[in-house]
């Protein structure tokens, strides 16, 4: 009987460092395409670029400093690739790396200066025709764009931190936790953040009871 | 009845992480109105995420960076396929050319092509540079110039002027 339990137990501490060496082969395995995928700058740029100047864009509200710093985010995560440990995926690390250059632009005085000069530079009309056509019906095309323009308007009146969270969790579909890891915020704070963003466009989409 | 929907609290919690368990996620899954509400906000800003990412791929696209990514990425087959179109019109319109003047006058094409190197046409030729190049090094008078007139010439005509004045 102890005899066969021993067997057992080896058999399983076995199995376990079976398990244990392929999770980390494909560990390994995520870990090296993922810094290939870094070495390749052209497929980097062609895929997370759109995205990444969509979040950027909205969440400091001037698109010439956004093309800016995405331009610096690539340029940032393509220098930095050695230092790349897998730990997350690329897509949040690049996140992470423009998180701080916005947060870098937001406290220079430079940028304070001209956010106080000028308004966004978005134009809305360009936006509104950009939106694809589905297959349904014309007034229901209509709806999604006064929706979108509805959005788009609250996200104008939150502040550039609950801009950030509010996109980065419905845009980027990042749960609260993973947002707090990119921002280096705390995740209470980052709650919070949410909180206010979600009601302040709730009210101004007229959801609010 | 209200009461027995969601608040406006638990909603927005709701939507801050709809993973979480919770008496919302519960009350979801009977509610119509709760639902219907719930798909009005995603649905809002499903519209917003389409529209700006179909903004930003546009200016992707547009913008130098992206646009050299993906012209490097595509270089050689966009390349290729350029040249290649290239070569054929070219073989096809000279192609087509020679095909149309034989039709029209197939025997000047002939006679032209063995006159062009014939020793008389070379002799016409070299005639007709002879010719040029006199021309051309040929030193013309200035007519103004008085130094060029024949003095003889010159001379009756200052007479000529000088009594015209006197009368």
């Amino acid at each position: 009987m102890i005899r066969r339990v021993t067997r057992l137990s080896r058999i399983n501490v076995h199995r376990g460092m079976q398990i244990a060496v392929r999770t980390s082969a494909i560990r390994l395995n995520a870990e090296a395409s993922s810094v290939s995928e870094l070495e390749e700058i052209d497929g980097l740029v062609r895929i997370y670029r759109p995205r990444l100047l969509r979040f950027v864009t909205f969440s400091i509200g001037d698109q010439d400093l956004a093309e800016s710093i995405v331009q610096d985010c690539f340029l940032r995560a393509y220098n930095a690739r050695e230092s790349f440990r897998g730990d997350c995926t690329v897509n949040t690390w690049l996140f992470g790396i423009a998180n701080n250059l916005i947060r870098d632009h937001l406290r220079t005085k430079k940028f304070q200066f001209w956010r106080k000069v000028r308004a966004t530079a978005i134009d809305i009309t360009e936006m509104v025709s950009c939106l694809p056509c589905t297959e349904s019906s014309p007034e229901t095309f209509l709806l999604q764009q006064e929706q979108a323009v509805q959005v788009k308007e609250a996200l104008e009146g939150l502040s550039v931190n609950q801009r950030r969270i509010f996109l980065l969790r419905f845009s980027e579909d990042m749960s609260p936790q993973e947002i707090s890891d990119s921002i280096g915020m705390l995740l209470n704070t980052v709650k919070t953040h949410l909180y206010r963003a979600l009601t302040a466009i709730r009210k101004q989409l007229g959801e609010l009871k | 009845m209200t009461s027995l929907h969601l608040n406006d609290d638990q909603f927005t919690r709701y939507l801050m992480d709809p993973d979480a368990d919770g008496a919302e996620a519960a009350h979801l899954l009977g509610c119509t109105v709760c639902r219907e509400e719930l798909e009005r906000f995603r649905s809002s800003v499903g519209s917003f995420n389409s529209m700006t990412l179909a903004w930003s791929e546009r200016h992707s696209i547009t913008s130098p960076s992206y646009a050299a990514s993906r012209g490097s990425a595509e270089w050689a087959s966009g390349w290729s396929w350029s040249v290649a179109v290239l070569m054929l019109l070219a073989v096809g319109t000279s192609l087509h050319l020679r095909i149309e003047a034989n039709q029209v006058n197939p025997g000047i094409q002939a006679s032209d092509s063995y006159d062009q190197n014939s020793e008389a046409e070379i002799a016409r030729d070299n005639q007709l540079m002879r010719a040029v190049n006199l021309e051309i090094n040929r030193k013309e008078p200035f007519p103004l110039m008085a130094d060029n007139v024949p003095s003889q010439k010159y001379r009756q005509g200052v007479k000529k002027r000088l009594e015209v004045r006197s009368e």
